[in-house]
């Protein structure tokens, strides 16, 4: 199963871009479907290298990308504090640009782009599960 | 990440080249910014060679038409392909800004 592994520095995001568009090329997937992949493990990352650690250590963080016939599933694993993204607040999009809050896209991209997703905390590691079916 | 500044008419003209993601975003965010604090209205930011953008883009160019909001003006996007359309739609950013 395709993987790899990034510290949790920000400028590790093209190689997580890279690496999910050499993955992806291999088997034939839709250039959209690979956009929105990208978007919402790009979020997720984010997420975990800005607000996940709260000492200046390196840490790994851990992305696996299965693809199985019309689906494909993205697992992020992380030693970050607990995060469930899915009890996060969905934004109103409705709000004018005088009201609308500087930030608080992110989490709300994934769950608009992936298809499922799965949140699991086990022995102190965060797994985030993604999945696309396409 | 290499961003173009150029003067077209009354127009400026911030030109990025590549992905604009949390690493890149801050950069962004400098010249906009500066651009903006210097007392220009007529700001357009140019997507032809941006071929992504993440939620850390959107929040920068939305600190930049908050700004220019207060001047009663809307900051202008042009040259957006599909897919880069297709995230300001989702995250109900079009109406906020004018888009070529």
């Amino acid at each position: 199963m395709p993987k790899i592994e990034i510290n949790n520095d920000l400028c590790e995001l093209t190689h997580v871009a890279d690496f999910i568009k050499n993955v992806s090329a291999k088997k034939n997937i839709p250039e959209s479907v690979i956009f929105d992949i990208n978007l919402a493990v790009d979020e997720a990352v984010t997420n975990v290298i800005s607000y996940g650690f709260k000492d200046e250590l390196e840490h790994k963080i851990f992305l696996t990308l299965h693809v199985e016939e019309n689906k494909i599933k993205i697992t992020l694993e992380d030693d970050g504090v607990e995060f469930n993204p899915l009890l996060s607040n969905e934004p109103d999009l409705e709000k004018n640009v005088k009201e609308k809050p500087i930030g608080g896209l992110g989490i709300y991209f994934i769950k608009a782009k992936m298809d499922k997703v799965n949140y699991e905390r086990n022995n102190n590691i965060n797994s985030l599960i993604l999945e696309k079916f396409y | 990440m290499i961003i173009k500044e150029e003067k077209i008419d009354s127009s400026f003209v911030l030109s990025p080249v590549g992905r604009i993601d949390a690493n890149t975003a801050p950069e962004l965010e400098l010249k906009l910014m500066a651009v903006l604090d210097g007392g220009e209205t007529d700001v357009v930011v140019n997507f032809h060679m941006v071929d992504y953008i993440s939620s850390s883009g959107l929040r920068v160019l939305l600190m930049g038409a908050k700004k220019l909001d207060k001047a009663g003006k809307k900051m202008k996007l042009s040259n957006l392909k599909s897919q880069i359309m297709e995230v300001f739609n989702i995250a109900g950013f079009t109406a906020i800004f004018e888009i070529s």
